[in-house]
């Protein structure tokens, strides 16, 4: 982050915490999509990962008057979504497998549909394969424990160092490490020949 | 470089190298194992393939459910908000009532208690020439020194008192000089002192000023406010106490992202300058961070000194 955008971050967290809601309105905006896709990847669920967005945020409203430039805000608000999403992924006591299909509140919904498709193909059988392979992804996403997941799909996904994973998760650059390294050697013998 | 490194040690920096996340002596050593390893050079091919593999399964969210998100939350912030105006004021000044400034925490919490120590004893403002208004000037209160109780039932308080007061003039009026060199070491707000700097800093030419940035530089808690010293500081990269500072930062700042733009800007406006070759060397020995290192590296190549101390 350049510094300018440093200053202007701060400029908007003063002025949200002196109770300026269109400053408080910027500053989520500044991080929202970055939560709920964090959310929706660790998750699988559109309905868990807006949950988790609603439970964030209102953390932030609520305890933006502690936050005294300690750490980055980035960091902060990371820490309360990555602990909001851990606390869903060990209450979830049956995970043999993920599927693709979940119960949201509109009724059943597949998550590789409603998942924005960046590159569309029209060959059918090219379709297919992806489709295949994005489950066994995902079932292989799921064989990893709450942790490893989350820091993976920070550091995968999101791009974070590892050492703000290390902050947001309360934990070393190098607990982070391991964690990054036990999730890929877990993936990768789950995808097997696929990957 | 350490050319005995074992396969299992190279597979998990491999992990890291995927993810641009090792130093640039690992990376060399890494190279060295892997153009002489046929095992480990397959497994760096299969990590590519897994995350070649592994990116097509990333979600993005629709905007639309981005928006619902961001519908509901407004809706329910307003619901708090609201709620919070509804309350009694000492309500609305415990933390979790919503916002309210980090700044005034303590004079808040002193108030609290002044009130409600005044409901429960004060004489009423009538009564007390000179004393204060209950209620309407408890926030002032800052501390409660002593209390006397008399036969009569009253009682006499001795309190300090915070007021509030205004400033108004020009950046080079003495006071107000005084004023925002003052704010640049405020112990409390962060917030505070990147305001003073940010005024101060179109007048970086007077020695008290970059005094105070250089002391920020050096001290501050907060990276932020270090790197809005640092910004200020930049026009006068070349004015020998701000480089002599600017190398004790390179040095020893724990912010890799200070050091970083502190190396950028001695570098970019380096002359002839032997003991900035010295440091550069210092930091090729120690420094963790890659781009630190590399940027001492191409800096030390273009001054034609050796890369080590000898």
């Amino acid at each position: 982050m350049q510094a300018r955008e440093l200053f202007d971050e701060s400029s908007l967290i003063r002025a949200a915490q002196h109770g300026d809601h269109e400053a408080f309105a910027s500053l989520i905006r500044l991080y929202d999509q970055n939560v709920l896709r964090i959310a929706m990847n660790l998750l699988r669920s559109p309905d868990e990962a807006r949950d988790v967005y609603q439970e964030a945020f209102l953390r932030v409203y609520r305890n933006l008057h502690s936050f005294r430039f300690d750490c980055r805000f980035d960091t902060w608000l990371y820490r309360i979504a990555t602990n909001i999403c851990l606390d869903h992924l060990r209450k979830r006591k049956v995970r043999k497998e993920e599927s693709a299909v979940v119960e949201t509140r509109g009724g059943a919904l597949n998550l590789l549909e409603s998942v924005e498709e960046h590159r569309a193909d029209n060959n059918p059988q090219r379709r297919l394969l992806a489709s295949e392979l994005r489950q066994r992804i995902n079932r292989a996403l799921a064989g990893l424990t709450p942790r490893e997941r989350i820091v993976f799909e920070l550091r995968h996904y999101q791009g974070l160092r590892l050492r703000a994973i290390g902050e947001a998760l309360g934990t070393t650059e190098e607990a982070a490490k391991n964690c990054l390294f036990r999730a890929t050697q877990k993936m990768r013998a789950a995808l097997g020949d696929h990957a | 470089m350490n050319t005995n490194l074992k396969c299992e040690d190279c597979q998990e920096l491999l992990v890291l190298e995927a993810y641009g996340e090792l130093s640039v002596e690992q990376k060399e050593t890494v190279e060295a194992h892997v153009a002489a390893c046929v095992g480990c050079h397959e497994e760096r091919t299969a990590l590519a393939r897994l995350h070649a593999a592994v990116d097509v399964a990333a979600i993005e969210p629709s905007l639309e459910l981005l928006s619902a998100c961001r519908q509901d939350l407004y809706r329910e912030v307003a619901e708090i908000s609201a709620a919070t105006r509804a309350m009694p004021f000492w309500r609305r000044m415990l933390p979790e009532g919503g916002f309210w400034s980090m700044a005034a925490k303590p004079a808040m919490a002193m108030a609290l208690f002044a009130a409600g120590f005044a409901g429960a004893r004060l004489v009423p403002a009538s009564g007390t020439p000179g004393g204060p208004a209950a209620g309407a000037t408890m926030s002032a209160v800052r501390n409660v020194r002593y209390i006397e109780p008399s036969a009569d039932g009253k009682v006499r308080i001795v309190y300090d008192e915070v007021r509030q007061r205004e400033l108004t003039g020009r950046v080079d009026d003495q006071g107000v000089r005084e004023m925002l060199l003052t704010a640049t070491r405020d112990p409390e707000d962060p917030g505070l002192r990147v305001d003073s700097m940010e005024v101060l800093r179109r007048r970086v030419e007077h020695e008290d000023v970059r005094t105070a940035l250089v002391r920020a530089l050096e001290t501050d808690g907060n990276e932020g406010v270090r790197l809005k010293a640092l910004e200020a500081l930049k026009p006068f990269a070349g004015h020998p106490a701000v480089r002599t500072a600017l190398t004790r930062v390179l040095v020893a700042d724990k912010s890799a992202t200070v050091r970083t733009q502190t190396i950028d800007l001695l570098v970019n406006t380096r002359r002839d300058e032997p003991e900035l070759a010295g440091v550069l060397q210092e930091l090729m020995r120690r420094e963790e961070n890659s781009y630190i290192r590399q940027r001492s590296q191409t800096a030390l190549k273009a001054m034609n000194a050796s890369l080590e101390t000898f």
